[in-house]
């Protein structure tokens, strides 16, 4: 059973369609990432659930009981915001132990719960620093303490490391991983960064303009992206408008960049065509080639990414470092497979 | 390092150069003036006065009546004031702006107006009596109202409920909504989150609001005066008393040095207070923090609150506007009245009966008034900011936490002994204002100042130092940070500082009836005039003319929540 599910969610501010019949459930000890571009609704669906705000219509459930008519400060949740909100009238002792004190603890197992939860979240011996000295990675650290705190049911984090830079970032990436495996939390965690998702989540959800685009595991979103915005989202830019033919036993679609041969049986009609920026090579050795001039190299570390141009279109490839590649300017040849390399989506 | 340190002292210096110069010109001298004066005129040991006013026991209750009366006006004043500041900082609904406006009207109203106009509603004669009499066949008036406590108390909260909507509402409404959303998911009711987060956050302006509201009720005079009748005496009244009608002087300056040492303790204590209580706040556009009252709870909380909001504030201005209109004529046994509407009193406003040369007709008052007021809140504004400024940007400096409470003197001052002060100390060269009008805006601005201060200070603190940072690494020098980051941050502030410069300039009574020249009466001044001439005729005009005063402030008030809106805007 389900820990958490929404059942046809919907939110309106004033004329804005901020969610639309959004439904999914959560299962208990599961990391589930809301990925989305800013303003598709998905700290809406945060504060509905944190039971901030009520959803115009639909239901959200909590182990099959509704939650309708259960206040926020009852439900059990926890929710880190994306500037941390600490107290600045507390200290770091006083912010973690407000939710514990609410719940009736004793003052001597809050004291214990504390230094607890500091340890956890690698700031151990800070209780009565004053907050508003802390760096943005110490708040970060001290928000997710504040909500770990009270073994929250579920929750629920609100691009908790937006405000960070990226080398903290990745390492904080890591570490909430390990907090949340080892606590065996379910959480909701929300970005606009696919890295962050992929990396922490057990699911993704991806959305757009307040509906859900796609629900999946990380690796089978990023494998088989359900629509074009899914696939530009994730940084998958090759995308070229075509037409599916049928003619002499043969399959193919025609781009800007030519005609690309499709295994047998694919429907006709207008499409959006795919070319992953992965396993292709850049000579002839795969079945289809395609042939082009290069506009750029650039070095990524252990990968590197070329630009090309076919026919005027733009089109990008990403190879492991140790593999030679003309300079821009040059002529190139790169072959794929279109069974592996090529994916379609139906045109509106 | 050592170099920043003295230019950031010369920056201060500057900053602080023209409102203390102005204090020691405008308030310490010609209180040390008149200081001397009431003392010189002592035959034996000045101990004398100060053993009186300790072992009497009639001023002993004077000055306990005045602590309870003033604690208690401002606790009630607050119990109505922060629900209130609350509807108007989170929620948003149709009229909000014009009840914002109607909420400013009270403060500007010359005490005796509000007093005639309580006795127009709640006295023997009022509009409520009279119409329970009616109803009831009674033969006494069933409510007795006037020379009572509770006269007072409602005066007082009738009188300054506007200053906890205005300060601590502009602070709540930038208040992080997040703040009390991060503590609701923690666990906390909806009352345990106002209990400990909000009103901690809140309590620097809660504080700055009481201070102020403790301090007007401390010094209050024409409410005591007019409604408490002669049962009652605060300091202030009593100082009137000794000064005007037994002339004892020594008495009378004793009495205003316990005055000013009472505002000096308790303006200290709210300085230490408040630098530990103010955090750097990330403030929020108002957008972002209000909303509509949706849920049934929201709307009978907030149609409630308006409705006692507008019942306690708009019943008595409502009642006198009305009597204003309305002819009354008593029978003979004097329990029947008719009554009539008539505007016999507004005609009589623009003509100047008394053929007198200094005499101006009363119509003109409206405008000397409203010079008097631009110009006070400009002088206001010239001093506050600077003042403001100063002590926003180095709270640990041992100087400023000096002249914290200083600043605040001129409010916890007897105005019977400030405009005594004028008179007989800027008479003679080089400072011979004796015949000047500019001696009326000087006393105001006085009042005005430590106003200006206090409600521009705790909103210049509460912006986050890294945005000063930010603006001095772009390059910008500390003059501009203020122009360009601070000003337009605290915008809505100095609107208000301003807004209330020019309202305490309107009502201003006390000081200004000894000073203001007979040629150029201002409004209160006129009203007065009326009012202790006998008559018909000039109680009504009084009324008119009370009624006139009231619609140019809500006239006013309402422009500024326009101007607001359409020029300057929230960030």
């Amino acid at each position: 059973m389900p820990a958490l599910s929404i059942r046809s969610v919907s939110k309106s501010f004033g004329t804005t369609r901020a969610l639309i019949d959004i439904s999914f459930d959560v299962s208990p000890g599961e990391i589930v990432a809301i990925l989305g571009p800013s303003g598709c609704g998905k700290s809406t669906l945060l504060t509905l659930i944190a039971g901030l705000e009520k959803p115009d219509t639909g239901e959200i459930l909590w182990d099959g009981t509704s939650l309708s008519s259960v206040p926020s400060h009852l439900r059990g949740f926890g929710l880190m915001f994306q500037d941390f909100a600490l107290f600045p009238h507390l200290n770091i002792q006083a912010n973690i132990a407000f939710g514990l004190h609410l719940s009736g603890m004793a003052s001597q197992a809050i004291r214990g719960r504390v230094t607890d939860v500091l340890a956890l979240v690698g700031l151990p011996g800070l209780e009565s620093r004053d907050v508003n000295t802390l760096s943005g990675g110490e708040q970060q650290r001290v928000a997710l303490a504040r909500s770990l705190a009270p073994r929250p049911r579920l929750l629920m984090l609100d691009e908790p490391l937006g405000s960070l830079d990226r080398s903290l970032r990745e390492r904080l990436v890591g570490d909430l991983r390990g907090i949340l495996h080892q606590t065996h939390q379910t959480a909701i965690y929300v970005t606009h960064d696919q890295e962050e998702a992929f990396t922490l989540a057990d699911r993704v959800i991806v959305m757009n303009h307040g509906q859900i685009e796609q629900i999946g595991a990380p690796k089978q979103i990023y494998s088989a992206p359900a629509s074009p915005f899914v696939a530009r989202f994730l940084e998958l830019n090759n995308l070229l408008e075509g037409e599916v033919f049928q003619n002499d036993n043969q399959t193919t679609v025609t781009t800007s960049i030519g005609m690309i041969p499709l295994p047998q049986g694919t429907p006709s009609g207008k499409v959006f065509v795919l070319l992953r920026p992965d396993r292709t090579s850049p000579d002839a050795s795969l079945p289809f080639g395609l042939q082009g001039t290069v506009t750029d190299v650039s070095f990524r570390g252990n990968w590197q990414r070329l630009s090309l141009i076919i026919n005027q279109t733009p089109l990008t490839f990403d190879f492991p470092s140790d593999e030679l590649l003309p300079a821009a300017g040059q002529p190139i040849t790169i072959s794929l497979d279109p069974a592996e390399s090529v994916q379609l989506f139906q045109a509106d | 390092m050592k170099l920043i340190g003295q230019r950031g002292n010369a920056v201060a210096a500057l900053l602080w150069l023209l409102p203390l110069t102005f204090l020691a010109v405008f308030y310490f001298y010609p209180l040390a003036n008149i200081l001397s004066v009431s003392f010189s005129r002592l035959d034996g040991s000045w101990v004398a006065p100060f053993l009186q006013a300790f072992t009497s026991p009639s001023i002993l209750h004077v000055l306990g009546f005045t602590f309870w009366q003033a604690g208690l006006s401002t606790l009630l004043t607050l119990a109505l004031g922060i629900p209130g500041a609350y509807l108007l900082a989170r929620y948003q609904f149709r009229g909000k702006s014009l009840l914002q406006a109607l909420m400013g009207i009270p403060f500007v109203m010359p005490t005796l107006v509000v007093g005639v106009a309580f006795n127009a509603l709640l006295g023997s004669s009022g509009w409520v009596n009279l119409a329970l009499m009616d109803w009831f066949d009674l033969v006494a008036p069933p409510i007795r109202f006037s020379n009572t406590l509770t006269a007072i108390l409602v005066a007082h909260v009738f009188y300054n409920t506007t200053i906890v909507l205005r300060m601590v509402g502009d602070y709540w409404s930038h208040l992080d909504p997040r703040l009390e959303q991060a503590a609701r998911v923690l666990g906390a009711n909806q009352w345990q989150t106002m209990r400990q987060v909000t009103i901690p956050l809140l309590l620097p302006a809660i504080s700055a609001a009481s201070l102020l509201v403790f301090l007007f009720d401390f010094t209050s005079f024409g409410v005591i005066l007019v409604l408490g009748g002669p049962r009652f005496a605060t300091l202030e009244v009593e100082i009137y008393y000794q000064t005007v009608s037994l002339f004892n002087l020594p008495l009378a300056a004793v009495l205003s040095l316990i005055q000013l040492a009472c505002t000096l303790g308790m303006t200290v204590l709210y300085s230490r207070l408040s630098t530990r209580l103010t955090r750097p706040l990330s403030i929020r556009p108002q957008q972002y923090t209000q909303r509509r009252p949706i849920t049934w709870r929201s709307k009978l909380f907030a149609s409630m609150l308006v409705g006692i909001l507008v019942i306690l504030l708009t019943f008595p201005l409502a009642a006198l506007a009305l009597r204003s209109f309305t002819h009354v004529s008593t029978g003979r046994d004097q329990t029947t009245a008719q009554s009539g509407f008539t505007l016999d009193y507004y005609r009589e406003l623009t003509i100047n009966r008394r053929q007198s040369l200094f005499y101006a007709p009363p119509a003109a008052s409206i405008g000397i008034s409203m010079g008097y007021a631009g110009l006070t809140a400009l002088m206001a504004m010239a001093l506050g900011l600077p003042s403001a400024w100063a002590l926003a940007r180095d709270q640990s400096s041992s100087f400023n936490r000096l002249i914290d409470p200083i600043l605040m003197l001129p409010l916890g001052t007897s105005a019977v002994t400030l405009g005594l002060g004028f008179i007989v100390a800027l008479d003679q060269p080089p400072l011979d204002l004796r015949a000047s009008w500019l001696l009326v805006p000087l006393a105001h601005t006085l009042v005005a100042f430590p106003f200006v201060v206090r409600s521009l200070t705790p909103a210049l603190r509460s912006i986050r130092p890294r945005l000063h940072q930010a603006g001095a690494v772009l390059g910008a020098s500390p003059a501009q940070v203020f122009l360009k980051i601070d000003l337009p941050l605290v915008g809505r502030a100095v609107l208000v500082a301003s807004t209330f410069a020019f309202t305490i300039s309107l009502g201003e009574f006390g000081a200004t009836t000894l000073i203001a020249r007979p040629e150029f009466p201002t409004l209160p001044v006129a009203i007065y005039r009326f009012l202790s001439l006998p008559g018909g005729l000039n109680y009504g005009q009084a009324l008119a003319l009370s009624t006139v005063l009231m619609a140019i402030t809500a006239a006013g008030m309402i422009a500024i929540e326009r101007f607001r809106i359409a020029e300057v805007g929230e960030f």
